[in-house]
């Protein structure tokens, strides 16, 4: 074999990207020594390069950016040398962003957790719950003794207090396949999760009116059909920087393609900055605009009418004393149940029309049938609109006349198009009518069920999902009891209607981040006895366990991974052991099932239930797993929302007879009901109670340098993100005696943080900003959440994170100087003309 | 002859740093180091922008972009000339490049990049992991180091690592001595400028401006003179052709009326 | 003028150094310097076990007080060497009796000046490549050949001039030399030769020397023809500076003995030398850019006027329009304190220059945005701050001490030669009575 024949050869495997055949062994010495010389016989290899000797392993990322991103890893010496992205089965999402391609800082990282812990001051008998903190020490047990002790507590629990003594506690941490659910099944007890809690407002809402999709983000066109889009419209989100980085070509494509991208956000922000319009929304006034743009929308007659009246309730008829649709039955005998009464303006008669019909129905007037007036259910959501021109809402939320009108003819006019919020905007209290304002905006314009429609910022692949059987709910499960997030407070706090007792946690650094309020978490915690965490890191969190189990990083274990947000379905192949004494989350359940009676449902080897996930799938076999990481699964179709709604009329309900009343702070006492969407704000309100007193609104977005709280340490990303600051435009900040650069002490009556203000010409001044995800040991005092109530609404049930009124003041001198000031007599910590 | 050069799409870019990310783990750089910077051309801070706020019924002025910028590989390199010792020296295929064994560290070749692309180990090179990380040996302390456009990959048939880990497709490398390549083309046919191009020193890293490309049109980490076949990258619709229109207006799924 | 040395005896006409013994003050000033030497020494010595990191400089701003102060000694070596040979050239004998201590000048700051190269460099023991991989396009190479250049013929020169007295002493550092009236008339002719070419070679070290700078694009006022020019003049203000403080230091402490006359007359020159420099060049240099860069008179005048950092100010006032003042002033220029003064405030302002020349050119950034330039220091975690937009430059106790060392070097090699070197002037009635030597120093 000739040099040429080798590199060939070795350039094919790597261009392909299946290394796993170029091992470790003994072709590595022969491949080092190769030295590629140019025409002049000079070396041109002076780098020298390592390339060709690694083990690619084919892996993927399962943070709760939902991206589950196929990766590339390069073992050399039995390390992670580097990660790439893949090149999967489905070839056009090839995708990872900044952080899955930092994942090697993360395998190899100080904050790991090496060995089970217990907490110095914890026993069984006397657990001293009041001892915790961020001072308790630890001390090294063995994995029999965690694992016995942990079981000891959930049998004892059990005993003493009942199923309910039992809490079980994830996150979105991890994607990957842990037994955590089948465990909590066959064991018992009460469970958290996200129904409802976080993030579970703007998904409510618009599910509310048109009966699609959960608490989340509805369902969407996938992301291939969205360079079909004329406008894109991005609603109180960053996608840019966050959750959707990886997947930025589509909407670049649509925009490359002529869409117009319309970005509403009070910052200016990555994804404003590639935008044609830029509607700098004052905080909470969402649901404003979107009236607004329906004002001009009824006013120009530019609504999609046979849309509005084949798949919306808009010539649905209301009475107008209650308010409630004219039954069906008053028309005719035996009506469907999906069935409206719609008045036909041809015969000038009543109808009735089931789901997916349309009609010359009108969709305004007023008639009296049998004695009942009645009027077409768009009425009511026009009456509604025509409360906000936009000439007034540019006003209250700090737009123009002129731009509000031109996103909405956009929407209206240029053909198909969408509107992609996150979650930003449900993170107010109320947040939940802005989901509902959209959908019915959307249903003005009649973009559901075309190409080039979008509702959601992340689509919606439904194949990959895989066939479990029944891993998730076995035989003899006892089952769980579920709370909302929202309520666990409530629960810990005074224990009504359960008090849980022990706390097992996994996939979750919630008290360092998600958790608003955090000292009456940490105060409500001391109603646990015993609390248990598996995790990879030594987090805030675990720092309040009693018992911390070290949990594998991703690259070490074997997992299959799905995701609704493209069609592969992926394998993690180990990259290698578990560092120290980590162990895969599945081995450390399937530890305790062992002890708790439940050892026969629980493999000895992991590999076993994959295997059986595969045998379950036609679709899969391990040798295309093994051979290339992915499987593509797309069985979608490109354009959702093409069936009838998912409401009991089968139509979006832009009058929603079944309306909740919601009620909560700022609202009246008697609530205010949501037939039509109503802008409901609390403490964004211009005349909140303490608006005084606290007149900056604090929000805490999403940046690209962390998915909620993971990647907080790696050392590559805090290079350029290197503490926590605080985002406030120069007006504000010179208003306070605020320097840039300066330590600020940002605070309202429940609490405090201390940060170091930037000045930022693109906060909208009023609004402060401190980015989600730092850790508490980042802050130099306090947490992000300190300043944020756990209040929620009464529909909304949703944290509202960014419904936060502060105040911000230069902190105190012994904090100008702090860790991140040191010595470096070059850095830009002490010159004003510094970098970030 | 290959001549190799880079365009950087800024309309695509979206100022992630996944190239400079992956430039550090690829070649090795030692922490407290970057070869490859995502800046922001805005205000004094990453991410924030220069101008007002659009508060007053107004719509402000705020501007920002991201230039990622790296060495520039100049075909009239300052660096190169300035090199005492042929320690920095251009190849063949027009990759500047330091041979870390040659070079004495005076740094003259920083004190002429007008890009400030080099660095130079002022300390021993420190890694994380300790290790190290990437497919490229270190180099030792007291050495000048930067951007190679990952040359042992390219020796390799492979594109450089920024390029492959582009979320956004921005980054399209190949021969600009090639007519028919995505670089040669993308250079002749949209806005492109060079950093400093006043300066003379003739870089090969083109930034496009104004009008979006498709970014680089093929998702293998290969280089584009590895493909089987020539990419050809999508063009874009005319936003306003008949064609278009109908598309996204009339081609609903479910029956109309 | 050649026929009377011709009729004085070989012996009376032999000069002698103007040190004859170390004595108690020389020994506790040679002690000094070895002290600083040592501490030099020293810290060289550790800068090389820790890297360049214990200096100042970063990234962003990567040449530092060795670079600053090499272009400083590089214009220090002018003087001595210009006021010896021009004259030499013209076949005249005018300041004759400053040319072997101004030569010795010159040595001992081209001495300084190399050295200043060494603990700059980051792999010193890769210096060889000089000769094994040299780019004759770079004018590092360049200067590097021409200081070594200029460093032999000081020496040559130094030795050319001195060679017959030394042989007269029977010193070995006559290296076989003897003393004879033709080997006297020889060395005439030879130094009229080596006068022609060291004039040159002058003229080519600052101007290459001031070419590292002026050829680079990429460093804000270095990329500019009037660079090498400056450099010149700077030479000559400075190097004629440094010559007059010697020389009155010299007349003052050992048995050197300075023509008063000839002082004033230098001291005049070198008023020229800074209206030349300081006035004329400066200008030149400043009024096309204030003038393209504003519209307003008042707006150009000022920006040709006014200065923008403490460097320049410390140069053109403190450096420049002080000393100007004092040796225009006739009242005042005649004055050996002021001589002294004038010159010591040349050197000081020219220092200044050669700080403001590397400050200007990475104070600020081309490309300056956000997060801006790694700095490439010490890195501490991930607390460390990495990025700078702005250049910022303060040398560190490190970088003082080794160069106050390789200064030290420069003393002793002038304070040795006063010993060993015959620098006496010609004839001992010149000498003035008030500054009769002897002040303690021997």
């Amino acid at each position: 074999m000739t040099d040429q024949e080798f590199t060939a050869s070795r350039r094919d495997v790597l261009k392909s990207g299946v290394v796993a055949a170029v091992g470790l062994g003994g072709a590595d010495s022969v491949l080092s020594t190769l030295q590629p010389a140019d025409d002049s016989g000079k070396s041109v290899n002076q780098v020298t390069s390592f390339l060709g000797e690694d083990q690619v392993v084919k892996t993927a990322c399962s943070p709760n950016c939902r991206g589950k991103c196929p990766l590339d890893v390069y073992i050399r010496d039995g390390q992670v040398k580097k990660v790439e992205q893949q090149v999967p089965a489905a070839t056009e999402f090839k995708r990872g962003c900044t952080l899955g391609i930092s994942h090697l800082q993360r395998v190899y990282n100080a904050k790991r957790l090496k060995y089970p812990m217990k907490r110095a001051s914890w026993s069984p008998d006397t657990p001293q719950p009041d001892k915790r903190g961020e001072d308790a020490d630890f001390k090294r047990i063995s994995w029999d003794d965690a694992l016995d002790l942990v079981a000891e507590q959930i049998r004892t629990t059990k005993d003493e207090h009942g199923m309910e003594g039992i809490f079980w506690h994830a996150g979105s941490g991890d994607g990957g396949t842990t037994g955590f659910g089948r465990l909590k099944q066959l064991v018992g007890g009460i469970q958290d999760s996200f129904v409802f809690g976080i993030d579970t407002n703007v998904g409510q809402g618009f599910n509310r009116v048109t009966g699609e999709g959960g608490v989340f983000m509805p369902p969407t066109n996938t992301a291939e059909d969205w360079v079909n889009a004329r406008t894109i419209i991005i609603w109180g989100s960053d996608i840019f920087a966050s959750q959707f980085q990886m997947d930025a070509e589509w909407i670049l494509e649509a925009k490359r393609n002529g869409a117009k991208l319309v970005v509403v956000d009070p910052m200016y922000t990555n994804t404003a900055e590639k935008s044609d319009l830029w509607l700098p929304i004052r905080p909470g006034k969402d649901t404003h605009l979107a009236l607004s743009m329906m004002h001009y929308i009824f006013e120009n007659e530019v609504y999609d009418e046979s849309f509005l009246r084949q798949r919306t309730n808009a010539p649905a008829l209301v009475r107008t004393d209650d308010g409630t649709l004219l039954d069906p039955s008053r028309v005719v005998d035996d009506p469907a149940d999906d069935a409206v009464v719609v008045m036909n303006k041809e015969t000038g008669e009543p109808e009735v029309v089931g789901a997916e019909t349309g009609g010359p129905f009108a969709l305004t007037g007023e008639w009296s049938i049998d004695g009942t007036t009645v009027q077409p259910g768009l009425v009511a959501l026009r009456e509604q609109a025509a409360n906000y021109p936009p000439e007034k809402v540019a006003d209250i939320a700090g737009l123009t006349t002129e731009n509000i009108e031109t996103a909405a003819d956009w929407l209206a006019t240029r053909g198909a198009g969408g509107i992609m919020p996150s979650y930003g905007v449900g993170r107010y209290l109320y947040g939940h009518v802005f989901g509902q304002a959209y959908a019915t905006l959307l249903a003005l314009t009649g973009d559901y069920g075309r190409h080039g429609n979008i509702h959601a910022q992340h689509p919606s692949y439904n194949g990959s999902y895989l066939q479990k059987g029944d891993w998730g709910s076995p035989d003899d499960a006892v089952g769980v009891e579920t709370y909302g997030y929202q309520r666990v407070l409530d629960l810990l706090e005074d224990g009504g209607p359960a008090q849980p007792r022990f706390l097992y946690g996994m996939n979750s650094n919630m008290l360092g981040n998600q958790f608003p309020d955090r000292d009456r978490w940490l105060n409500a915690m001391e109603n646990l006895d015993t609390i248990v965490w598996a995790d990879m890191y030594h987090t805030p969190t675990t720092q309040q366990a009693d018992i911390i189990l070290p949990a594998a990083h991703w690259f070490e274990t074997e997992d299959l991974l799905t995701t609704y947000t493209h069609p592969n379905l992926s394998y993690r192949q180990q990259a290698h052991e578990p560092l120290w004494e980590a162990r895969d989350d599945y081995y450390i359940i399937a530890g305790l099932a062992e002890r708790l009676g439940h050892g026969d449902k629980f493999p000895d080897d992991k590999h076993e239930v994959l295997d059986q996930f595969v045998q379950n799938d036609d679709r899969l076999s391990w040798e295309q797993l093994r051979e290339t990481g992915t499987v593509a699964t797309d069985e979608t179709p490109d354009v959702a929302y093409t069936d009838e709604f998912g409401t009991k009329s089968g139509r979006i309900t832009v009058y929603d007879d079944d309306a909740p009343t919601e009620k909560g702070p700022g609202l009246p006492d008697e609530g205010v009901a949501l037939e039509v969407p109503e802008p409901l704000e609390a403490r964004t309100d211009d005349d909140w109670e303490k608006q005084d007193e606290y007149p900056l609104v604090f929000m805490q977005k999403h940046s690209k340098w962390r998915i909620h709280s993971q990647w907080a340490n790696v050392p590559w990303l805090r290079e350029v993100n290197r503490e926590p600051q605080l985002d406030i435009h120069p007006k504000d900040a010179e208003r306070r005696g605020i320097s840039d650069g300066d330590y600020v002490r940002v605070h309202n009556d429940r609490g405090s943080v201390v940060v170091r203000a930037k000045y930022n010409k693109g906060i909208r001044p009023g609004l402060v900003n401190t980015d989600q995800g730092w850790w508490a040991e980042d802050f130099v005092e306090g947490h992000y959440q300190d300043p944020i109530s756990a209040e929620t609404a009464k529909v909304g049930r949703t944290f509202a994170f960014y419904d936060c009124r502060v105040e911000v003041e230069p902190a105190a001198d012994e904090y100008q100087s702090n860790q991140y000031t040191q010595d470096n007599p070059h850095g830009t910590a002490g010159s004003s003309a510094g970098g970030d | 002859m290959t001549n190799y050069g880079l365009v950087i799409d800024q309309e695509r870019c979206i100022g992630c740093h996944s190239c400079a990310m992956s430039c550090k783990q690829e070649n090795n750089v030692p922490m407290g180091q970057a070869w490859n910077r995502v800046l922001t051309v805005g205000g004094d801070h990453i991410d924030t922008p220069e101008g007002s706020y659009p508060e007053d019924g107004d719509d402000g002025t705020l501007e920002m972009s991201y230039q990622p910028t790296a060495c520039q590989h100049c075909e009239n390199a300052p660096c190169v000339k300035v090199c005492p010792v042929n320690a920095t020296y251009k190849r063949e295929d027009g990759i500047v490049e330091i041979d870390y064994d040659k070079c004495i560290g005076c740094r003259y070749c920083m004190a002429a990049c007008p890009y400030n692309a080099r660095v130079f180990n002022w300390d021993e090179p420190q890694h994380r992991p300790e290790e190290g990380t990437g497919d490229v040996e270190e180099r030792p302390q007291g050495v000048v180091e930067k951007c190679t456009f990952c040359s042992h990959r390219v020796e390799e048939g492979l594109d450089p690592a920024c390029v492959v880990n582009c979320p956004a497709d921005a980054r399209i490398f190949g021969d600009l001595d090639d007519d028919g390549s995505t670089v040669s083309k993308y250079v002749a046919e949209y806005d492109t400028n060079r950093l400093l191009d006043e300066k003379g020193t003739d870089p090969k890293t083109y930034y496009i401006q104004g009008e979006m490309s498709p970014g680089r049109p093929w998702k293998g980490k290969e280089l584009e003179s590895e493909l089987d076949e020539q990419p050809t990258p999508e063009e874009a619709d005319d936003p306003d052709s008949e064609e278009s229109m109908r598309r996204a207006t009339a081609d609903a799924v479910w029956g109309d009326d | 003028m050649s026929g009377e040395v011709t009729e004085r005896s070989a012996t009376s006409t032999v000069r002698s150094p103007v040190v004859s013994s170390f004595g108690t003050v020389s020994k506790v000033w040679l002690g000094h310097l070895g002290v600083l030497l040592v501490a030099g020494l020293g810290a060289w010595a550790y800068q090389l076990q820790q890297g360049l990191v214990v200096t100042g400089m970063r990234n962003v701003f990567s040449w530092g007080l060795y670079i600053m102060l090499f272009v400083m000694f590089v214009g220090l070596s002018a003087g001595g060497l210009i006021i010896s040979s021009a004259p030499k050239f013209f076949h005249s004998d005018r300041y004759e009796g400053f040319a072997r201590l101004g030569v010795l000048v010159s040595l001992a700051c081209i001495i300084v000046a190399g050295l200043l190269i060494l603990p700059d460099i980051g792999r010193p023991e890769r210096l060889y490549q000089f000769f094994t991989s040299p780019d004759f396009r770079s004018p590092m190479v360049w200067d590097f050949g021409i200081v070594v250049l200029y460093g032999v013929l000081n020496v040559w020169y130094l030795w050319l001039l001195t060679r017959r007295d030394l042989a007269a002493r029977g010193s070995r550092l006559a290296f076989g030399a003897e003393d004879t009236q033709a080997g006297r008339e020889r060395d005439r002719t030879l130094l009229f030769w080596t006068a022609a070419v060291a004039l040159p070679t002058a003229v080519m070290l600052h101007s290459v020397t001031g070419w590292i700078f002026a050829t680079q694009v990429g460093r804000g006022d270095w990329f500019s023809p009037l660079v090498a020019p400056v450099f010149i003049a700077k030479a000559l203000v400075s190097g004629l500076g440094l010559l007059l403080v010697v020389s009155i230091l010299a007349d003052r402490y050992t048995g050197f003995d300075a023509d008063r006359d000839e002082l004033t007359s230098l001291g005049k020159m070198l008023g020229i030398f800074l209206a030349f420099h300081v006035v004329y060049l400066l200008a030149a240099e400043r009024l096309p850019h204030a003038w393209a860069d504003h519209f307003g008179f008042w707006a150009i005048t000022s920006e040709f006027l006014i200065g923008d950092s403490i460097y320049f100010w410390l140069w053109t006032g403190v450096g420049g329009a002080v000393p100007l003042v004092l040796l225009a002033t006739p009242q005042l220029r005649k004055r050996l304190s002021v001589i002294f003064v004038a010159g010591v405030l040349a050197v000081f302002g020219t220092l200044f220059e050669g700080i403001r020349l590397v400050f200007t050119g990475y104070e600020s950034v081309n490309i300056d945005a956000a997060p801006g330039i790694s700095l490439g220091g010490e890195y501490a975690g991930v607390t460390t701050d990495i990025w700078a937009t702005t250049g910022v430059y303060t040398p560190t106790v490190i970088e003082l001490v080794v160069t106050a060392g390789i200064v030290a070097v420069g003393a002793l090699i002038v304070t040795v030669g006063l010993r060993y070197v015959p620098l006496q002037r010609q004839t001992e009635q010149e000498r003035y009575a008030a500054d009769s030597g002897g002040g303690g120093c021997d």
